[in-house]
């Protein structure tokens, strides 16, 4: 027998493997772009969650910012609830102080009316008429 | 469970019982008494009346004790507050027989385990109570603990991670105080016989097989008392306990269909599992390199290369494949020794941009299809031959999505025992002896973690792809991080174990160096779970 294989049976072999060669770079390529294709797909869902986990951040901090303003809310509130109880306190002395003003003209005008009696010449006799007496009380007690 | 109601400690007892009419969480304390050391069970009976809440009962049952005075305490009691029954044992059955007596006098919601010489907090019940409230499905409620010695001192306190059922496996780490729901303990079987010392530990392990509604409060609400003999004081004061749990933990494992082999380790006093593989998955180990070489134990060594050697020498696991993945510049001994080494189980891929470790390693995993893939760095030398091994064990569960080992520097001390975010994110317990057990064992179980280091690292092919690869965001540092928190998020458990271990010559490849825009980034994707790590809690 005539091992040697015909030129025809060999042609189409060798075409099939150019084919085949083309079809590995073409594969090859193709498995290139997959990855590629995955490369991207897996930074763009980096990138959804990378930004979903920045709101939470985002959302968290606002919160403890929040939870913050509404402490210093309350703090405003209790400070000017203060304000205003230390505004009527401050009323209520002033109203205080008046009637102590007051009180005094009154008291300094009643002191000038009785430095006036001590020094008329009417309470000076009637001191020295009740001179005895005085020394007698003194003597008593 | 609509319309509940909270109530607190008065000055009256009839008050109390007049309140207690409209309450709906009845905590059963269930105490099995015998022979307890007198002062102790004083000081026990004192934490239960004066709890803050009131709507408890406490069911005592007294196994046939010896000594006269526990009958008579015991019958003062019973008269003494409504809320207080107790049942006297005719003989003596051992403690899960008297547990189980106890059990049957339950009426409450929830059962509260309490030993008959230990002291519950002040505000235990009450704790537990706004567990329940907040969380009406809860099944079961476990607490922080800490020891008192015999002069009342506390110490030890055990500050516990978050329900770790992988933890759960190596140690009874619930323990004191927990709290069931009184019908599942009922479904489960109570306690059973042939559990001696591990009882309660048996008994958990059923529960959590039909729940997974289970909390944790985070404060210290039980007082273990460690007298002599206690297994507080010393664990292996009760060896017989220890071989219980290995018996327990085997027959849960069984139960779960995990095939594994369960032993004792009777250095650490740790149960420990090894999981038998149903399925050998191929996996991909990506290795980033630029062919540095360092002096290694006093050689001049190409990394990469000696990292391929280590892992084709030393891994008993067979189905793998290595992608390297190197720079552009890397010497071509550098390729001529790789290929020499990696033979027909590597493949080489060039990186032609500049430095970025998250995109390296994310061009490796688009490079396999191998289901799970194991990012490596170039500056590691395999130890555990059987590393593969343990490491697909425990990803081979549905929802373990990660998996690091032990990373040790070339003097053995501890690079990486997985991630802790607290007070920021880094390496746990790193510059610590290897031998180190750590706090109450933490050092040497397998666990459940925030993260593990991308210097080794398992993960699921799906996962990885999922949560979108390493963040290329994060060139250098925090992109393990970033990773870990991107797949908590989404669910999926973490796992560090000791018993997978890798030498990790850290930084010889690169200068330890953090950009601070990248502290910036993971800062803002991440900082409101700094500071506040679930898994490792230092005192």
């Amino acid at each position: 027998m005539d091992d040697t294989p015909s030129l025809s049976a060999s042609l189409p072999t060798k075409e099939s493997q150019t084919e085949l060669t083309q079809l590995r770079i073409q594969l090859q390529k193709a498995e290139e772009k997959v990855m590629l294709l995955e490369l991207a797909l897996m930074q763009s869902k980096d990138f959804a969650i990378g930004s979903a986990a920045q709101a939470g951040e985002a959302t968290a901090n606002l919160q403890v910012t929040l939870n913050k303003w509404h402490h210093v809310q309350d703090l405003l509130k209790d400070a000017n609830t203060h304000i205003e109880n230390h505004k009527k306190h401050i009323e209520r002395l002033e109203t205080t102080l008046g009637e102590v003003v007051r009180a005094n003209e009154v008291h300094r005008a009643k002191s000038k009316q009785l430095d006036l009696v001590y020094e008329s010449a009417s309470w000076k006799i009637g001191r020295f008429f009740m001179l005895p007496i005085r020394i007698l009380k003194r003597i008593a007690r | 469970m609509e319309n509940r109601e909270i109530f607190y400690a008065s000055d009256s007892n009839s008050q109390a019982h007049s309140a207690i009419n409209a309450v709906t969480v009845r905590i059963s304390v269930v105490t099995p008494v015998y022979n307890p050391p007198q002062i102790a069970f004083e000081k026990c009976i004192e934490s239960v009346l004066n709890q803050k809440y009131l709507d408890w009962e406490w069911c005592l049952v007294d196994d046939c004790s010896s000594q006269a005075w526990v009958r008579k305490r015991l019958n003062e009691l019973q008269a003494q507050d409504q809320r207080i029954k107790v049942y006297f044992r005719s003989k003596n059955g051992g403690i899960v027989a008297a547990s189980n007596d106890a059990l049957a006098l339950v009426s409450g919601e929830f059962v509260a385990l309490l030993d008959n010489d230990d002291a519950l907090h002040l505000d235990a019940l009450e704790e537990v109570a706004n567990c329940v409230l907040a969380n009406p499905t809860v099944d079961y409620i476990y607490t922080d603990e800490d020891k008192i010695d015999e002069d009342g001192e506390h110490y030890e306190p055990f500050l516990k991670p978050k329900w770790s059922p992988e933890r759960f496996l190596a140690q009874n780490y619930c323990s004191h105080l927990s709290v069931i729901r009184t019908s599942l303990i009922n479904k489960v079987g109570r306690f059973r016989d042939g559990f001696d010392g591990s009882q309660d530990y048996d008994l958990f392990l059923r529960v959590t097989e039909q729940t997974t509604n289970i909390s944790h409060i985070p404060k210290i609400l039980y007082h273990w008392r460690a007298v002599t003999g206690s297994t507080a004081l010393a664990g292996d004061n009760k060896l017989y306990a220890f071989t219980s749990a290995t018996k327990a933990v085997r027959e849960h494992l069984e139960r779960r269909s995990i095939p594994a082999e369960v032993g004792f380790n009777q250095t650490n006093l740790m149960v420990t599992i090894k999981r038998k593989l149903a399925a050998h998955p191929k996996v991909g180990i990506i290795i980033p390199t630029c062919g540095t070489r360092k002096s290694v134990f006093g050689v001049d060594t190409c990394l990469v290369v000696n990292a391929v050697e280590s892992i084709l020498r030393k891994t008993t696991y067979t189905n793998y494949e290595i992608i390297v993945v190197v720079d552009e510049g890397t010497p071509a001994s550098v390729y001529r020794d790789l290929r020499r080494v990696g033979r027909d189980r590597l493949k080489i891929v060039e990186y032609d941009k500049p430095f970025n470790f998250s995109e390296k390693c994310n061009i490796g995993a688009v490079n396999t299809d191998a289901p799970l893939v194991l990012l490596l760095n170039d500056d590691t030398e395999v130890i555990s031959p059987d590393w593969l091994e343990t490491m697909v064990g425990h990803i081979s569960e549905s929802d373990v999505a990660m998996v690091g080992p032990l990373l040790v520097y070339e003097d053995n001390r501890i690079q990486s025992a997985a991630h802790s975010n607290t007070p920021t994110p880094h390496n746990f317990c790193s510059g610590h002896s290897s031998s180190a057990l750590g706090e109450f064992g933490i050092l040497v179980c397998a666990r459940e973690c925030s993260g593990v280091t991308g210097a080794c690292a398992l993960i699921k092919r799906d996962v990885y792809f999922e949560v979108g690869g390493l963040s290329e965001t994060f060139p250098l540092a925090f992109n393990d991080c970033d990773f870990a928190f991107k797949v908590l998020e989404r669910g999926y458990r973490i796992i560090w174990t000791p018993h997978a271990r890798l030498f990790h010559f850290e930084t010889a490849s690169r200068p330890n160096h953090v950009e601070p825009r990248e502290v910036q980034l993971i800062t803002n994707r991440w900082g409101r779970f700094f500071d506040n790590d679930q898994y490792c809690k230092i005192n």
